[in-house]
This record gives C-alpha cells, sequence and structure tokens, in this order.
C-alpha cells in the first residue's frame, strides 16, 4: 500500500483550515478534515480534531478485534474529537461556533473503514468507476438525495456551502460509518476545494491514469486551482495492493 | 467587537454604538464628521474579512447598491475600508425591521395596511430592477419601517456575495429559506421575479402571521417552495379581502411566468385594491352587511317622489285650465274630483313582522300600499340577522295606507374581536376573555419552546369575529420536553472515552480532578459523580476523579510514623472501593473579582488537592465532591486565605 497527500490554500484565501493526517507507525490511519469559524479558529478545529482522532485511535486499536468493534471505536474516536472542539469552542469568545469536517479512512485487516462527517468526500477507484463513497452533509446534498435537484443543479447551487453537521459545532454530532473488503483500488480523500471545480469525470481520469500517486495529487491540486482556487484544497490518496500476505503496506 | 465604539473610521465615521447584529456583519450608528450627521455603518466581520473572494463581491454588490437612490430603500452612502476593517455607510433609519414589526402587532394587520406596506417594498424594488440589481433575499429582516410609516428595503444584492466559505446551517440562513423562491431553491436562473415571489410570501405572512412554507429543517421547506401548494391565505384570516388574497397568490405563483412579470405591474393592481378592494377581483362577494342598508333607502326615495311627481301634474293641469273655458273646466273640475276621491286612503290591518325577514316584511307592507322605515338595528341573540325584531304599530291595529310603519332589525348576535392572548398566561388570558364576555374553552397542553404556562395556540384566532358568549379554546404549553438519558458506565475508562461517551449521549464533562486508587489504574477514572444507571436530563454534567494509580507505599513508608496513628493506618489499607464521596457546594463570596478556589484534603499528613479552579465572583456555586475513606481534614481557600477547615469523616 503506499499513501500520498497534498493540501493547497488555493488562489483566493490567505489561510489553510484544512488538516490531514497520513499513516504513521504501522497505524493505518488517513483524515481530512476542513474547519470553520473566524480568527483562525477554523485551523484550530481541524487540527484538534484531527489530533483527537489520532490519539482515539491509538489507544483503542489494540481492543478493537472485530469489525463491529472498530466501527464503534471509529464512532467513539469522531464523537471524542467532537466534545474536545466543542469544549475549546465554549473557552475563548473568538472560537465561539468553530467547527470541522471530517473524513477518515482506516485499513485495518483487509478491510477499509471510513467515518464522514460534513461535506469533506471519500471516493474508491476500483475497475475504472468512481463510487462516492461518502455522502454529503449539506443542504444541498439533502435535497439531490430527495430527489428536488439533479446533480448537475448541485454543482452551482449557490447554498450548496451549506453544511447540516460538523463536528465541535454542538453537544452531540452524527456520524457515518462504513466498511468494506480491501480489493485493488484507489482511495482519494478530499476536502470541498477539490470538488466545487473539478468534477467527477476529471478526478476519475487523473486517478486512471496510472501515474504516481504525488503526481496524481499534484494534477488534483492544481486542476482545482486552474478552475478558481476559491477555497483551500486537500486531496490523500491511497493505493491498495491485495497479495497473499494481506494488505501490503 | 467593543473597540470599535469610539473609533473613527476612515477620518469620517465615528462609531458611537452599536444597534444590530448579524452573520455577516455587525451595524453600528456613527456620526458623519463631514456632513455632522447620524448614519448607520455596517462592518463586515472579521473573520470573512480574509474571504478574498467575498470581499470582493461584497465590494462590486455594494458598490452597485450604492448608485440606488430611492424612498423605499434604504440607501448606502459610501462603501470603504479602514485598515483590515470593510465598512459600508448607509442611511440610518429610526424605526423598526418589518419583522419586529409583524411580531409586536396585536391580532390581524388590516388589509389597507398590508397594501400600502406592499406597494411601497414594490416601488423600492422597482428601482433596483430597473438598475438591473435583484435583491435575493427579501425578507422582514431586511426591511425597515421609520417612524413616519415609510417602509425601507435593506440588503441589496448582499446576498450573491456568500457563497465559496463553508457555514454550518445559521438561524440566518434558515430565515432566508422561508422565503426564497422555487427557483433560488433549486439553483436556478434569478431574476425580478424571484424578489416578486419572496416579496409574495412577505405578504402572505403579514396576512395571515404565518408562513405559507415551514418545517423543522431548511431542506424541507425549500421542498415545499418548489412542490408544496400553498393554502388559501382567508383560510387563516378571512378579514382579508379577496382581492388582496389574489394579488398575493399570484405573487407566489411556482412558475415565474404566472407570476408578476413586473414590480410595475404589481403596484398597478395595489393600486386598484387600495382605491376599489372590489375591482381586479374574480370571485368576489359583497359584504353580507351592506343590502340591508341599500334596499329602505331605494324604496325610500322611491315612495317619497311618486306623490310629489303627482301633486306637480296636478298643479301643472290647473293652471293650464285657468285660462280655458268653463265648459270644459267642468269637466276638468270633474277629473279632478275623481282623482282625489281614489286618492282618499283605504284602511288596512297592520300585519304581525316580528321574527320575518327584512326583505319580506318590505314586500308585505308594499301590498297593503304601507311604507316601512328602519328606525334601528340592534344585536339580538334570538331573532337572526337581517330580521324584524320590533313593529311600531301593533299588529292587528287599523292603518291608513300610505302610513310609515317604524321596525328595527336584528344584526344577528353581538359580535366582538376575539383577542389576541398568545404568550399570555393562562390566568391572564381567562380575564381578557372576561372583558370581552367570551369563555375560555378546551385547555390541551402541548410541549412547545415558550415557558409552560402560556399559551401557544387559540382558536378562533386572535382578530376573527365572534358571538358573544363563544368559547375560545387554549393550547398551553408546558414548556420543554424534558429529554432524559441514562448515565453510562465511566469507571475505568480513560478521559479521551469519557468524553467519547458523554457527547453520544448528551451529556457534558463536568469536573476532573485526581486522586490515589488502589483499585483503578492509572489514568482511569475511578469515580463518577452519577453512577452509571441514573436517569439525568440532558446536557447535565457529570464530574469525574481519575485515578494517579496507587499512593506510592515506599513515601508514606519514608515519612516518620508519628504522623500516623495506628488507627489511620489501618484505615489506609481499607480497600478503595469503599471510597465515600461527600459533595461541598462552595459559593463564591469573595470580595475580588476573580479569586482561586482551591480545596484540599489532608489525611495521614498527605496533602491531596481536590480541587483547583479560577472563578469569576458571577459563577455558579462552584460543587466539589471529595472522596475518600477515614477521617481527614479538608481545607477550603479562595486564593491564599483559608476560609473554612472540616474535619470529615467518610465512613
Amino acid at each position: 500500500m503506499e499513501a500520498y497527500a497534498k493540501t493547497h490554500t488555493g488562489k483566493v484565501r490567505t489561510n489553510n483550515e484544512d488538516c490531514y493526517f497520513i499513516s504513521d507507525e504501522g497505524l493505518n490511519l488517513f483524515i481530512v478534515a476542513d474547519g470553520m469559524g473566524g480568527h483562525n479558529a477554523g485551523e484550530v478545529a481541524s487540527q484538534v480534531a484531527v489530533d483527537a482522532v489520532k490519539k482515539f485511535i491509538h489507544n483503542e486499536i489494540s481492543e478493537a478485534k472485530t469489525s463491529d468493534l472498530i466501527d464503534e471505536m471509529l464512532l467513539g474516536a469522531i464523537r471524542y474529537a467532537n466534545a474536545e472542539v466543542y469544549e475549546l469552542s465554549k473557552s475563548k469568545e473568538s472560537m465561539e461556533g468553530m467547527g470541522t469536517t471530517l473524513t477518515l479512512l482506516l485499513i485495518q485487516n483487509k478491510m477499509l473503514y471510513f467515518g464522514h462527517v460534513g461535506d469533506s468526500r471519500a471516493y474508491i477507484l476500483k475497475d475504472e468507476t468512481l463510487e462516492q463513497v461518502t455522502q454529503d452533509h449539506t443542504l444541498v446534498g439533502e435535497l439531490v438525495r430527495a430527489g428536488t435537484i439533479t446533480e448537475e443543479q448541485a454543482r452551482v447551487h449557490p447554498q450548496k456551502n451549506i453544511i447540516t453537521n460538523a463536528v465541535g459545532t454542538s453537544l452531540t454530532v452524527k456520524i457515518d460509518v462504513l466498511h468494506r473488503i480491501v480489493e485493488n483500488e484507489i482511495i482519494l480523500l478530499c476536502s470541498d476545494g477539490l470538488t466545487t471545480h473539478v468534477t467527477e469525470d476529471q478526478i476519475k481520469g487523473v486517478l486512471s491514469s496510472d501515474k504516481q500517486l504525488d503526481t496524481i495529487c499534484s494534477e488534483l491540486v492544481d486542476m482545482a486551482n486552474g478552475q478558481g482556487g476559491n477555497d483551500n484544497i486537500t486531496v490523500v490518496a491511497v493505493k491498495c495492493n491485495l497479495s497473499d500476505e494481506g494488505v501490503e503496506c | 467587537m467593543n473597540q470599535m465604539i469610539g473609533k473613527i473610521l476612515g477620518n469620517r465615521y465615528q462609531i458611537i454604538e452599536k444597534i444590530g447584529e448579524g452573520g455577516m456583519a455587525n451595524v453600528y450608528k456613527a456620526k458623519c464628521l463631514l456632513l455632522n450627521r447620524f448614519v448607520a455603518v455596517k462592518v463586515l466581520r472579521p473573520e470573512l474579512v480574509s474571504d478574498e473572494a467575498f470581499v470582493s463581491k461584497f465590494e462590486k454588490e455594494s458598490q452597485a447598491a450604492a448608485s440606488l437612490s430611492n424612498p423605499n430603500i434604504v440607501n448606502i452612502y459610501d462603501v470603504g475600508k479602514d485598515g483590515d476593517v470593510r465598512y459600508i455607510v448607509m442611511e440610518l433609519v429610526r424605526g423598526v425591521t418589518l419583522k419586529a414589526y409583524i411580531n409586536g402587532h396585536d391580532g390581524y394587520i388590516p388589509n389597507e395596511e398590508i397594501i400600502e406596506i406592499a406597494k411601497q417594498i414594490a416601488q423600492g424594488l422597482e428601482h433596483a430592477h430597473a438598475n438591473r440589481i435583484i435583491h435575493r433575499d427579501i425578507k422582514p429582516h431586511n426591511i425597515l419601517i421609520n417612524e413616519d410609516g415609510i417602509v425601507k428595503v435593506a440588503d441589496f444584492g448582499i446576498a450573491r456575495a456568500v457563497t465559496s466559505s463553508t457555514i454550518v446551517t445559521t438561524q440566518e440562513a434558515i430565515g432566508s429559506v422561508h422565503y426564497s423562491s422555487p427557483e433560488q431553491a433549486r439553483g436556478g436562473f434569478v431574476d425580478e421575479k424571484s424578489d416578486i415571489y419572496s416579496l409574495g410570501i412577505l405578504l402572505y405572512e403579514l396576512a395571515t402571521k404565518k408562513l405559507p412554507f415551514d418545517g423543522d429543517v431548511p431542506v424541507s421547506v425549500a421542498m415545499k417552495h418548489i412542490k408544496e401548494k400553498v393554502v388559501d391565505p382567508t383560510q387563516f384570516n378571512r378579514e382579508i379581502g379577496k382581492g388582496l388574497e389574489s394579488v398575493i397568490l399570484k405573487a407566489i405563483q411556482k412558475d415565474p411566468m404566472n407570476r408578476y412579470q413586473s414590480s410595475r405591474e404589481l403596484i398597478e393592481d395595489l393600486d386598484k385594491l387600495s382605491k376599489n378592494p372590489e375591482l381586479n377581483v374574480p370571485f368576489y362577494v359583497q359584504a353580507e352587511d351592506s343590502p340591508t342598508m341599500i334596499i329602505p333607502n331605494i324604496n325610500d326615495i322611491e315612495f317619497d317622489e311618486k306623490p310629489k311627481e303627482k301633486k306637480s301634474r296636478v298643479g301643472i293641469v290647473l293652471g293650464v285650465l285657468a285660462g280655458l273655458i268653463a265648459a270644459i273646466l267642468l269637466i276638468g273640475a270633474f277629473t279632478l274630483s275623481s282623482v282625489l276621491d281614489r286618492m282618499k286612503p283605504k284602511i288596512v290591518e297592520m300585519p304581525d313582522l316580528e321574527g320575518v325577514a327584512y326583505t319580506e316584511a318590505v314586500e308585505t307592507l308594499h301590498t297593503l300600499n304601507l311604507n316601512i322605515n328602519v328606525k334601528d338595528y340592534v344585536f339580538d341573540s334570538n331573532i337572526e340577522k337581517n330580521k324584524i325584531v320590533k313593529q311600531s304599530q301593533a299588529s292587528g291595529s287599523e292603518l291608513k295606507e300610505g302610513f310609515t310603519v317604524d321596525v328595527v332589525v336584528s344584526n344577528g348576535p353581538e359580535l366582538v374581536k376575539v383577542p389576541n392572548l398568545l404568550q399570555k398566561d393562562v390566568s391572564e388570558a381567562k380575564l381578557i376573555l372576561e372583558n370581552k364576555a367570551l369563555n375560555i374553552g378546551d385547555i390541551k397542553y402541548e410541549y412547545s419552546d415558550l415557558p409552560s404556562g402560556l399559551v401557544v395556540k387559540q382558536s378562533p384566532t386572535a382578530g376573527a369575529s365572534s358571538v358573544k358568549d363563544m368559547n375560545v379554546d387554549l393550547v398551553v404549553s408546558q414548556g420543554k420536553p424534558i429529554e432524559t438519558v441514562i448515565v453510562p458506565n465511566l469507571l475505568g475508562k480513560s478521559l479521551p472515552q469519557v468524553k467519547s461517551t458523554l457527547s453520544n449521549v448528551s451529556l457534558s464533562l463536568g469536573n476532573v480532578t485526581y486522586n490515589y486508587s488502589e483499585s483503578y489504574s492509572k489514568d482511569a477514572v475511578m469515580i463518577q459523580s452519577i453512577s452509571s444507571g441514573a436517569e439525568v436530563e440532558e446536557k447535565t454534567s457529570v464530574s469525574v476523579v481519575i485515578s494517579k494509580g496507587s499512593e506510592n507505599p515506599e513515601t508514606t513508608d519514608g515519612t516518620d510514623a508519628s504522623s500516623q496513628t495506628p488507627g489511620t493506618e489501618g484505615e489506609t489499607e481499607t480497600p478503595v472501593s469503599n471510597l465515600v464521596d461527600k459533595t461541598y457546594i462552595i459559593p463564591l463570596s469573595f470580595a475580588t473579582q476573580k479569586e482561586t478556589v482551591r480545596v484540599e484534603m489532608i489525611q495521614n499528613g498527605v496533602t491531596t488537592i481536590v480541587y483547583e479552579k479560577e472563578h469569576d465572583k458571577s459563577d455558579e456555586n462552584v460543587r466539589v465532591v471529595v472522596s475518600g475513606t477515614g477521617e481527614a481534614t479538608v481545607n477550603f481557600y479562595f486564593g491564599s486565605l483559608r476560609v473554612k477547615s472540616m474535619q470529615v469523616n467518610f465512613n
């Protein structure tokens, strides 16, 4: 397995409120978080959330033996992140109301585990098909799922920046978790700075180009900047090669 | 943001006080030092200033809006920046927002007033649309009414500036979604007809005090705008004229092509309505009271004029005859006498008209050659509206033909306006109803965000006409539903696990303190302030004591044995699971504004700090749980001052 990440402030913003994490010390964990809030609180929120998730999973991973327990652990980790960000936001006026999206991938025992809150996304490219694994927790996303508007209308909707669920903005948080078996695939985690500008067809084109992951990440970020770069852009690409030994890391 | 007060922006605008707060900006009253006048200054929130795309759009839109000048628009004087501060200088409007106006209005707003407000908003929009500026966010919060009743629309085009920043659904966004058109909800093409739609929704709210499309979450409201059929406003408020209703319904057609195509078209209809409410009204039904008023008048005129005409004709005939020969005069005299003879009144018998419909009574008397005069209209709970209550001549009495009978006609039972009882206390509501000769009807209780005991709904609604002694049914708030949760087990868990577990069930973490434990390993929770399984209200705080691990036996051994009595030594060996909690409530009675509150427990010569935190004088009383075994001294400090020392027996 190999992984690569890239983040960019974009062409319009002055600061980068996105935060990411990729695998270290044998823990196959990948996170993208897109923070929000004034006075740089967005940067704080995404960083605190990522650190909390890491800490929680580090502590608990040895106990999580079954896929149900791992799902439970991911819920626990994101709830912990929620509590930490929320607590901090209440402690300082300048941080009032801050929060973050959070999309994570954990690879464990030949399984992919996803945890998700907000409008960052996880995609899987497999057999030349690109699938969005996560559902956007946005007003517009809900309209699309309800069949009220089309995907195409959603992409240019003026209120597409309104998210309905975030880590740290209230005492509790709604979390999606799901898992599936590892096959030979590329997984992409990204903040909405990518998907605002770059279409799924374009993403699919880049991911299936057989290039190195670092090239893929750079090309995606360049595309988003080339098509506006209105927001911070973060991409994390992970390539899984299934061997007899299990997942190669 | 209080550092803004007193500041001078752009060497020209001196900030005086904050007058409003919004998601994008704060609004201050300021003095323009150049023109020596008061203005309103809208200062963009600092966190938005770092978003350059937003700022440039905001500036572009504000400058476009600054080109507008109309009495029904809050005029923009200047757009500027001073260091990091971005601001717009606007006309200072002394008045209230339309939202506050609606909320503050007891009962329904009269038709004429709604028409007047609508016309003024439409005039503001017409001016903007002529300059190719679409408002995009017409809602009562954006419309002001000044002290002279002039309506002014604010924040033109600014809605367009918000795009790329990620925001969580705010109260403000939810406010807008109630008024945004189907094409806005769909993210489609927006033009002046979208503003007309939003204005239509606003008029609907003015007329009925209800939003036509409402829901718990923005998405359901947006979907209703797109799909759901609207309930006719008159279903809620019968006082709305049919004309006004058709104007509202036309403005909020889902298909923009079916709406008014311009503000001018709308203004023309509103003009017609204010001159004559019956115009432009397909299904208009005449008000119930008028026919009974008109009929007697017409009859009176007829009865009065006919005899007059006869008399004058006779006069002319006589005048002409006077100049003619005698023979003809004789014939003429004969003719005259026969006329006079025919005019001699007959005697008729007065019929009984009590309880007879007025129109029927007119006919009955007509056939008897009697006249009728309505002397009075009275309320009568026994006799139906428009029927005769009294007649001046008793039935059976003999009257000469042509006699005028006075009658009193019933207006039906007396009607009273149902008063507004919403948000009033039940007992107060009862008093108000008694004063209006109405009764309190069924009372139901429901959960509501209003404090318990206040009226949430009433039927009939305020402003409706009702018969005296009628019942008004009430729905009364029983407060918010108290959501309870079961406290989870926290013992043995780490702090991250505790936070995660509590977040899952909507409980918050209270104080975290540390103590030695023989049975819980280091960093594990040894005590939770509310035991697991207990049912508590949501958002309750649960405090925990976390183990510092075993109290190092070497240290205790190393200290002088004289500090320990044999008895206490025995107690220190008692298993920690026998720990007993003592809860102390500490009132913050210190003299300074802030002070550190510290609680320490001294046992066997070992001092444990149980609690140490800085508090503001205005904080709530501090609750401290001290747990231990055997006997100990507990000392309470405010800063360095010991305020209390107690001997505590934990057994």
